[in-house]
């Protein structure tokens, strides 16, 4: 019975193909333009997204601030003027206390003690290089790809050792072509700061990454265990900052939240000074949330369109019920229950509106596809939203069909017989 | 001799307590029993199709009895009435009544669709009814493209889809030419030969004196019922 009411539907929307076509327009254009927005929408959102985390999205920076001074996202990295004293700072131990208290949620914590800036200089450049002390951590935190050699290492830092770290453009730009990347290890370099020498020797070597933020060859840095540096800044070993990101699965918003309550139990009875996190999550969800608000307002208008294609389609169920009710009359004569008639006229709405879907479907794909593609970062239609596309067009096919079938179905065989 | 169908009784009254109410059969009363065949004459608008119309289950009498087969119509729910008349009548309609755009065979087929049946068996029995009625080589065509007589053949091998025991015809030959009338009546004949109990409007004296019973109406009242001895030579 279902499957002769579905040939029953078909042949009725094939024996009126013009008028079956202008009735799904609605649906069409409705489906369509839902898909199609989706689509490039989630491309914006998915772009915006991979450029923060190209940023670092997930980076959670941690500072002591000053709780009197006015301090907002925009100044927060203007470091106090005013010095604080090592007992305001955070210790070893309490990053100890929290690497170990979050060691399941933390993918990286990195420390960075600066001491300073070189320039190195020939005819050809001018290299402006930074003197950083940091922990293990940091190479994790920085994503860096050794190229020889080996990172800052526990025994580096418990030893308080002269091993540095450079780049492979440090390299270059240091010994020229002399040295390659492994034959450079164990090489010992001598830098002059504040009319101090360092001394390093080589230990490892890392590719060079131009930083998104700077311009390209302008920064390359010197690692070296922060112990060393703070030796070198005649500092005890204390924190006014440190970064740190959470792996992969971990909801960096709380995350960052339970950081800054475990880290504030430390400064709850300092007067002046207090923990500050900052991370760029909430200004990719705030941008998200806009994303999200944009598509809803466009959705709301092609909703309108599927309610009018739907009003459409009971229209046209109505002209067809009065059309046929000479053949629906006959089919009652010869044993059609109400409800075979009902279904029969269900069946022809659902397939109307669920054509007019798959046809807006495909067609907000191609649109979606184009459009995507002309943002940087294609975006696939998702399945769930064709599906959804698809059930809710049949819905209104249902709803929308419903009135005119039941008419039909209330027909009075004789009545409908009698029909000219 | 069973009573097939017992009618007692019977008003019909239009338009029920609107101003233009209007009583056409004003308590009819017959008993058919099993394979009659009876002719049911009168003038044009004396209640004809009325009457038939409550005795195939398509319309209710709005006052008496009618029993059919022993099953109170009365009383019958629309589901129950799209039964009796999808299994137990077969309707040849004054003006065919075929669906358009549907061909020959399909429209002999819908009686079985509606009964349930496969559509292969569908299609075989269709075959076999078009066959009868000698119209298997335009079972493909649509009813647009059929003849008068074409049409009722087709309507008739309907009626017979799905074996029903009564046949009801109102007029089948009213807009058919005397051989193609000729043909229909053979068939008629035919098929209470099989044991099929057949009720015949017709307009045609001619064709009425053919039946064993003739029931004269007017104005909506039975005002003869004769039977007689016939000697038809198919
Ligand atoms: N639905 C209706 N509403 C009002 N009056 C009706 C309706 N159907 C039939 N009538 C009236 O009932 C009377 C009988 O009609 P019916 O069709 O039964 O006549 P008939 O005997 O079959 O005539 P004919 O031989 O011309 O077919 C007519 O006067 C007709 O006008
Ligand atoms: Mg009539």
């Amino acid at each position: 019975m279902l499957i002769e009411n579905i040939k029953i539907a078909l042949n009725s929307i094939k024996a009126n193909k013009l008028r079956s076509i202008l009735t799904m327009l609605g649906i069409i254009i409705g489906i369509g333009s839902v898909i199609a927005i989706v689509t490039i929408g989630d491309s914006i959102a998915n772009g915006v997204n991979k450029e923060m985390q190209g940023y670092g999205a997930r980076n959670i920076e941690i500072y002591v601030t000053n709780k009197n001074e006015f301090s907002t996202d925009e100044n927060m990295y203007e470091v106090s003027s005013v010095e604080m004293s090592e007992k305001d700072m955070l210790s070893k131990d309490m990053l100890l206390d929290y690497e170990n208290a979050f060691s399941n949620q933390i993918q990286a914590l990195s420390i960075e003690e600066s001491i300073g800036q070189i320039t190195l200089k020939n005819n050809r450049f001018k290299s402006n290089i930074n003197i950083l002390g940091v922990n293990k951590g940091y190479k994790d935190f920085n994503k860096l790809e050794m190229l020889s050699g080996d990172f800052i290492k526990e025994n580096d830092i418990n030893n308080i050792s002269y091993n540095a770290v450079v780049s492979d453009k440090f390299i270059k730009e240091y010994f020229g072509s002399k040295y390659n990347n492994n034959e450079v290890l164990n090489k010992n370099i001598e830098i002059e700061i504040n009319n101090k020498f360092l001394n390093l020797t080589i230990a490892g070597v890392y590719k060079f990454k131009s930083d998104e933020y700077t311009d390209k060859n302008t920064y390359s840095n010197i690692l070296l265990p922060y112990t060393t540096a703070f030796k070198f800044n005649k500092k005890q070993v204390y924190f006014q900052s440190f970064k740190v990101v959470p792996k992969e699965d971990i909801d960096v918003i709380k995350f960052q939240l339970d950081t800054n309550t475990f880290l504030s139990s430390y400064y709850t009875h300092n007067n002046s000074y207090q923990i500050t996190t900052f991370g760029l999550t909430s200004l990719v969800n705030s941008q998200n949330d806009l994303m999200n608000k944009l598509k809803l307002g466009i959705s709301a208008i092609a909703g309108i369109s599927l309610f009018v294609g739907g009003i459409g389609i009971m229209n046209i169920m109505m002209v067809s019920v009065t059309e046929r009710t000479r053949e629906i009359g006959i089919r009652m004569a010869l044993g059609a229950k109400a409800s075979t008639i009902k279904s029969q006229f269900i069946i022809e709405a659902i397939f109307i509106s669920g054509i007019g879907g798959i046809i807006g479907l495909i067609l907000g794909i191609i649109i979606g596809t184009i459009g995507s593609n002309m943002m940087k970062y294609s975006s696939s239609p998702s399945l769930f939203a064709g599906f959804i596309a698809i059930s809710f067009s049949m819905a209104i096919g249902i709803f929308f069909g419903y009135y005119p079938a039941n008419k039909a179905s209330n027909l009075d065989p004789i009545e409908a017989l009698r029909y000219e | 001799m069973q009573p097939v169908i017992t009618l007692k009784d019977i008003v019909k009254t239009y338009n029920l307590g609107k101003p233009n109410e209007l009583e056409i059969l004003h308590g009819i009363t017959i008993t058919i029993y099993e394979n009659e065949f009876v002719a049911i004459v009168g003038e044009s608008g004396s209640g004809k199709s009325t009457l038939m119309n409550i005795i195939g289950a398509l319309d209710k009498p709005t006052k008496g009895e009618y029993i059919l087969n022993s099953l109170n119509v009365n009383k019958a729910s629309k589901d129950q009435m799209s039964d009796i008349r999808n299994k137990n009548i077969g309707f040849v309609f004054q003006n065919f009544n075929l669906i358009s755009r549907t061909s020959a065979l399909k429209n002999v087929e819908l009686p079985m669709l509606y009964k349930g049946i496969s559509s292969s068996k569908r299609i075989k029995k269709a075959k076999e009814l078009l066959t009868l009625v000698g119209m298997e080589k335009r079972m493909n065509h649509d009813p647009n493209e059929l003849s008068g007589g074409q049409k009722q053949r087709v309507a008739i091998a309907r009626a017979l889809a799905n074996n029903p025991s009564i046949i009801l015809a109102d007029e089948p030959t009213g807009a058919l030419d005397s051989l193609t009338s000729r043909h229909v009546m053979d068939l008629f004949h035919k098929l209470h030969k099989q044991g099929k109990t057949i009720i015949l409007i017709t307009h045609s004296n001619k064709l009425a004196k053919e039946c064993p019973r003739i029931i004269t109406i007017k104005d909506g009242n039975i005002v003869s019922d004769v039977r007689q001895e016939i000697n038809y030579v198919n």
